[in-house]
C-alpha cells in the first residue's frame, strides 16, 4: 500500500459528517494521476478525552499515554507509505494537535513531507494570525496553503509550489473533478455524504469573515450538483448528503436548477430517494414562494440550519441578515407543511444587544414555542458574540463604541461586557429550555468559539 | 546537523559579559546592552553547554536598599530548535533558571534524541 498523499484530519472537531476537503483534493490527484488518501485522526480519537483536552489547550495529565496514542496513530498513517502527509485544519481548535503531530511525523518520518492546509491554520477567524509560516521557520512543515487547496496540492507535487498568503479564488467551481471518498471509512460517519454548491456568502454579515476572504460569491449549476449526488450515490450505496456551504439557497436559480432535477431524480427512484441538508438563509415569500418549498421536499431537503442569530429586528438589521420576523415566520409555517425541520442558529450579545432586545427575543421565541419540536428541531445558542480580525464590526469599533480587548470575546461595548453577555445567554438558553426547545448544553463552551453560530453541535 | 536560534538579553554595567555556547565563544564587551540572536549547531541527544563569562565582582550595581540597579548578565529569552520553540518561562518552569548572573556561570541543556523528542515536547507545555 502507497499513496503521492495522505491527508488526515486532526483533533479537534465534533462532527457526524465525513470531512468534505480531503476527498475534493483526493479526486484533483486522482484527475491528474497521482494518487491520495484519508486517514481520519480526528474521527477515530473523538471519545477520547486526553486527546481533546490536550487539543483544547488543557496540559495533558498522562503524557506518556498521549505519547503512545499519537505514536500509534502516526503508525497507522505511515502504513499507508505517503510521499506526502496533509494535514487539515477544520478549526483554530486544532493548532494544538497538528503542531504535536507535525513532531510526531517529523521525528518518527523525517522524509515525508507536511502540507498544511484549512480555516484553522490561523488563529482568530480567517485573516488572523498565519501558524502556517511560522511553523515552516520552525521546520514543521513543508508547505502551508492559504484557502482552497485544489490547485496548490497538484502544484506541490510538480515541485512547482511556494506557500504564500496570497490567494486566487476559483470562479469556475464546475470545472474541477468530484470529490473522490474511496479511502473514507463510511462506519465512521452517518451515512452522509458532504457535497458542496458554492463558496462564499451572498450576505455581508458585519460579524462575519466569510465574505471578506471569499471576495465573489461562486456556485456551481444546480445540474452539476445533482449529477454529483446522483454519482455518488450509486457509488457508495449512500443516499444522504450534507451540504458544506455556507448557504444552499444563495443562487436561487441554481437551486431550483438543482431541486428540480433532484425531485425528478426521486420520483423516479422511489427506493432510492435522496436527501439532503445544509445552511440556509431566509428569505421572504416573494423570493421563496410556497411552490419552491413544497418542491425542496420533493427534491429531499429533510433539514436547514440557519443563522437567525437574533429574534431581534433591529439587531438582524444592524446585522444586514435582511430578513424580518415575519419571514421566518413565514418560512416555518412552510417547512411545517412540508416536513423540513429546521436549526436556529443563535448569536447572543451583538454590539447593539441591551436588555430590551433580550427582551424582544424572548417574547419572539415564546411566539415561536408552537414550532418547538417540528419545524424547530434545536436552537444552538452558540458563542456570544467574538469581534474577528477583517470582520465589518472590526472596523467599525471605534465609531460604534467598542473597545476591543485582548482577544475576540474580551471586548466592551455601549451596553455589555463579556459578563453581561454570558449572563444574558444564560438567561435565553433557560427560557428557549422552559419553552420547550431542544437547546444543546454544551453549544458555545468547547465548541467553535468564533464569530456566528455553531453548526455541528 | 540542525541549527538553533537563540534570543538572549544582554545587561550592561562596566560592558558587557562573555558568553559560551560549547565552542561559540563571544568575548567581553562584544555584545552591546539589549537583544540578540545567535545560531549554533547542534544534534539530536547531545548536551549543550551555556556559559557566562567576564564579569567581576564590581559589575553589579545595587542601591543602598540592596537593589541591583544595573547589571552584567546574560537571560535566555527563546530558543528555537527543530520543530519547537522554548520560551523563557519554560526554561524557569521546566529546565532551569535562564538567567546568568555570576561569572562562569554555566548550565548544560540535553537536547533529546528523536525518539524522546515529543514527549519531551509535552512535558515543556505544562
Amino acid at each position: 500500500m502507497s499513496c503521492d498523499v495522505l491527508f488526515t484530519s486532526v483533533p479537534y472537531t465534533v462532527t457526524e459528517v465525513a470531512p468534505a476537503a480531503p476527498a475534493v483534493l483526493i479526486g484533483m490527484l486522482k484527475h491528474h494521476g497521482y494518487c491520495g488518501k484519508f486517514y481520519d485522526f480526528n474521527n477515530l480519537t473523538l471519545d477520547n478525552e486526553l486527546v481533546k483536552t490536550f487539543a483544547l489547550g488543557v496540559n495533558p495529565n498522562d503524557p506518556v499515554k498521549l505519547d503512545q496514542i499519537y505514536r500509534y496513530h502516526v503508525n497507522q498513517m505511515l502504513a499507508y507509505n505517503p510521499k506526502y502527509i496533509g494535514i487539515s485544519l477544520f478549526s483554530y481548535q486544532c493548532i494544538s494537535s497538528t503542531q504535536l503531530l507535525c513532531i510526531y511525523i517529523r521525528t518518527m518520518a523525517p522524509d515525508v513531507k507536511i502540507i498544511l492546509g484549512g480555516p484553522g491554520l490561523s488563529h482568530n477567524g480567517l485573516h488572523g494570525t498565519n501558524m502556517g509560516a511560522e511553523w515552516q521557520k520552525l521546520s514543521l512543515c513543508d508547505f502551508w496553503v492559504k484557502s482552497e487547496g485544489e490547485n496548490p496540492i497538484i502544484k506541490i507535487l510538480k515541485d512547482d509550489y511556494v506557500s504564500t498568503p496570497q490567494w486566487e479564488q476559483i470562479l469556475a467551481l464546475d470545472e474541477f473533478p468530484i470529490p473522490d471518498y474511496d479511502s473514507y471509512n463510511w462506519k465512521l460517519y452517518n451515512n452522509r455524504i458532504p457535497i458542496t454548491g458554492s463558496r462564499g456568502c451572498v450576505r455581508q454579515c458585519t460579524f462575519c469573515d466569510i465574505h471578506t476572504h471569499w471576495k465573489k460569491f461562486v456556485w456551481r449549476s444546480g445540474k452539476s450538483i445533482a449529477s454529483e449526488m446522483i454519482e455518488q450515490s450509486e457509488k457508495y450505496g449512500i443516499y444522504d448528503f450534507a451540504f458544506t456551504d455556507s448557504l444552499i439557497n444563495g443562487s436561487m436559480k441554481a437551486y431550483k436548477e438543482m431541486c428540480t432535477a433532484l425531485a425528478d431524480y426521486n420520483n423516479k427512484n422511489p427506493k432510492h430517494k435522496l436527501t439532503w441538508s445544509g445552511q440556509y438563509i431566509f428569505r421572504p415569500a416573494n423570493q421563496m414562494p410556497d411552490h419552491i418549498w413544497k418542491l425542496s421536499a420533493e427534491a429531499g431537503l429533510t433539514e436547514v440550519a440557519v443563522g437567525i442569530e437574533s429574534l431581534d429586528e433591529s439587531i438582524r438589521n444592524h446585522m444586514r441578515k435582511k430578513f424580518s420576523n415575519n419571514d421566518i415566520v413565514y418560512s416555518l409555517e412552510s417547512m411545517k407543511r412540508y416536513g423540513i425541520v429546521g436549526n436556529f442558529l443563535m448569536l447572543v450579545g451583538y454590539v447593539t444587544e441591551n436588555e430590551e432586545t433580550i427582551q424582544n427575543q424572548k417574547d419572539m421565541f415564546t411566539q415561536l414555542r408552537e414550532y418547538a419540536g417540528n419545524a424547530i428541531r434545536k436552537v444552538a445558542i452558540g458563542s456570544t458574540l467574538a469581534i474577528l480580525p477583517g470582520t465589518p464590526l472590526a472596523s467599525m469599533a471605534n465609531e460604534i463604541g467598542v473597545k476591543l480587548g485582548k482577544d475576540e470575546n474580551d471586548w466592551v461595548g455601549l451596553y455589555s461586557d463579556q459578563k453581561t453577555r454570558l449572563q444574558w445567554r444564560e438567561d435565553l438558553i433557560e427560557h428557549c429550555v422552559n419553552l420547550g426547545f431542544y437547546v444543546p448544553e454544551h453549544t458555545g463552551q468547547d465548541q467553535l468559539m468564533t464569530a456566528g453560530s455553531v453548526l455541528h453541535a | 546537523m540542525p541549527d538553533a536560534k537563540l534570543t538572549i538579553q544582554v545587561g550592561a554595567f562596566n560592558g558587557t559579559p562573555g558568553f559560551m555556547i560549547d565552542d561559540l565563544i563571544i568575548e567581553p564587551n562584544t555584545l552591546s546592552m539589549g537583544d540578540h540572536s545567535m545560531t549554533f549547531s547542534y544534534n539530536y541527544g547531545q548536551s549543550v553547554k551555556f556559559k557566562m563569562f567576564g564579569k567581576n565582582k564590581f559589575d553589579t550595581k545595587i542601591d543602598d536598599e540592596n537593589n541591583i540597579v544595573e547589571d552584567k548578565f546574560i537571560l535566555i529569552k527563546e530558543l528555537c530548535i527543530d520543530y519547537m520553540k522554548i520560551s523563557n518561562w519554560q526554561f524557569h518552569k521546566h529546565i532551569w533558571n535562564p538567567y546568568f548572573a555570576y561569572n562562569n556561570q554555566e548550565r548544560v541543556l540535553t537536547i533529546p534524541n528523536k525518539e524522546s523528542l515529543p514527549l519531551w515536547y509535552l512535558n515543556l507545555q505544562n
